[in-house]
């Protein structure tokens, strides 16, 4: 997937030509639904917030810069709007019911478990991180992009949640 | 590390798998997305398009949405702004002809707000849905521009505000006219055809001004500066990049054309007795600026990159996008104003009438999370004294 835009459909798209705002962003919804997902849990509300996303990037599609990547572009805004919806009172009300109300896993494995908890207790930013560089296999540069903060920070923030899951990592081991 | 990566992944294809098919929601979600804005596309389109070749055009007021607003890190002894956790709900307590800047509601982003120039007066000006798709104040923001027409503070629509395809266009320094460029075809033929300034009083019909420039699929003209007062505009010719190749000083009662040059990027003053061409030096790997005067006479060649004037012209804000800016005594080269060493510059706007100017900046401390850049708000004055107005807004 070529990172930066073409210039004559980022044109076409800002002017209101919906089939090129669809070529420009078809192929990262899916990505952008499973990043939602990944950090909200809940189907339902990754929908929502993937929608909201989409609705903002249409409407704001004019700050999409000349030469400006689209795919951190959009996931920035997908993560944003994430966390927007974390934010909110209902979010929080309606998560813990279904945490309440969840069956056990069946047989689970314990040391995956184990991670599986100890990933849901990362900052959503440190998942956010973990889910595009590992999962989505971006490179620290647009991950970077997405999170809004240096490579550097990046790096960092992917380490440092390494290091809470299994505090053996090394940072030089960080690809 | 291999490991821990194999079981991170692990542990979110599980949960990706509890996701399930999601191969219908793409094109249910693209037809949602874009449903809202085609009812009002040509509109839209108008706007966006202005948007994107007046980046540097008074833009502050245009599309601020504040996140936050802190007391703290005030730069001077002004006083600080009021903090505010919940949408403003009291009316802008200024009378209606107070220069104010206007901005989107940081809780909720279709509420208009509105501030006065030395932050002591703050609060709700309109609430609409159509807000969130941007809004363009007049210098004193006594009027916006936006998809729902043309408002005023208390926010009733004082007149439409559709002026041709090719967009509003821009403010003129009276606050109560536009200029605007517009073409005969929403989609110009190849080869493009020729574009119309037009100055338009709010609530009146446009006048055809001259034939400046040409309108092409890809690229077209725009209205840099329109000045009742001067009684002339700055029209430019746009590459499909957005940059200026060309400009011409336009006299708006005669539609005479005073002085054409082909150029690189310009900013000009508000009134268009200051035209910044700014040029690349890719041996010294700086921007330079030469100043001209409408007529042509070169007034000044400050070093950096000019982005905005101050309302009379003397205080020039300096440089580039995402680097450190400064507000400079252009003529002699006086620095009065730095901005914060870790934040870049984004625009700036000056204070109609007044000899302040608002300059917004990035911040670390708030990242870039979304789709649009945060920024902080400062108000810088002649003397180099300045308030942080606004933080944290995009």
């Amino acid at each position: 997937m070529s990172l930066t835009v073409d210039e004559p459909l980022r044109l076409r798209a800002i002017a209101g030509d919906e089939a090129a705002f669809e070529a420009l962003v078809r192929p990262l919804i899916e990505p952008g639904l499973r990043l939602a997902f990944s950090m909200l849990g809940d189907r339902r509300d990754a929908e929502d917030a993937t929608q909201e996303a989409l609705t903002r990037a249409w409407r704001k599609l004019h700050q999409l810069r000349p030469g400006m990547p689209v795919r951190p572009w959009f996931f920035a805004i997908v993560a944003n709007q994430c966390r927007n919806v974390r934010r909110t009172p209902w979010f929080r009300l309606t998560s813990l019911i279904e945490v309440a109300g969840r069956p056990p896993s069946q047989e689970p494995e314990v040391e995956h478990l184990d991670l599986e908890r100890a990933m849901q207790r990362l900052p959503l930013a440190d998942r956010g991180a973990l889910f595009l560089h590992f999962y989505l296999d971006l490179p620290i540069e647009e991950v970077a992009a997405t999170l809004g903060v240096s490579p550097a920070a990046a790096k960092s923030r992917i380490y440092r949640a390494c290091h809470r899951l299994r505090p053996a990592v090394a940072l030089e081991e960080l690809g | 590390m291999n490991d821990l990566r194999r079981d991170i992944n692990e542990v979110f294809a599980k949960q990706q798998g509890q996701l399930g098919d999601v191969a219908g929601a793409g094109n249910r979600m693209l037809r949602s997305a874009t449903a809202g804005r085609r009812i009002n596309r040509q509109l839209w389109s108008s706007v966006a398009g202005v948007a994107l070749v007046l980046v540097a055009a008074l833009a502050i007021g245009v599309s601020v949405v504040i996140r936050q607003m802190h007391p703290q890190k005030v730069v001077t002894s002004h006083p600080s702004p009021t903090p505010i956790a919940t949408p403003m709900s009291q009316a802008l307590p200024v009378p209606s002809t107070t220069p104010v800047i206007l901005f989107r509601d940081p809780l909720n982003d279709q509420q208009l707000d509105g501030s006065a120039w030395d932050g002591t007066a703050k609060g709700r000006v309109a609430v609409s849905p159509e807000l969130g798709s941007g809004f363009r104040q007049n210098p004193a923001g006594t009027l916006y521009q936006w998809v729902g027409g043309i408002s005023d503070r208390t926010g009733a629509v004082v007149a439409a505000s559709a002026t041709g395809f090719k967009g509003f266009g821009t403010w003129a320094d009276d606050g109560q006219h536009y200029c605007s460029m517009v073409s005969k075809s929403a989609l110009p033929p190849a080869g493009g055809e020729p574009a119309t300034l037009q100055l338009t009083a709010v609530g009146q019909a446009p006048k055809n001004v001259a034939q400046v420039g040409r309108m092409f699929d890809q690229a077209g003209t725009s209205v840099a500066s329109c000045s009742i007062e001067k009684d002339r505009a700055v029209v430019t010719q746009l590459s499909s990049l957005g940059s200026a190749v060309q400009f011409w000083v336009v006299q708006l009662s005669t539609g005479r054309i005073l002085w054409t040059r082909q150029s690189g990027d310009i900013r000009t003053s508000r009134d268009g007795q200051y035209i910044a061409e700014i040029s690349y030096n890719q041996s010294t790997g700086r921007s330079d600026t030469t100043i001209y005067s409408p007529t042509g006479a070169v007034l000044g060649h400050p070093t950096g990159w000019v982005q905005a004037f101050s309302w009379d012209g003397s205080l020039a804000v300096m440089g580039n996008y995402g680097e450190r800016v400064s507000v400079v005594r252009w003529r002699d080269g006086t620095v009065i104003w730095s901005g914060p060493s870790d934040g870049g510059y984004i625009d700036a706007m000056p204070e109609p009438e007044g000899q302040r100017i608002a300059v917004s900046v990035s911040d670390p401390q708030h990242p870039q999370t979304g789709g649009f850049p945060p920024r902080n708000v400062y108000v810088v004055g002649p003397d180099g004294k300045a308030i942080r107005l606004l933080t944290d807004v995009e």
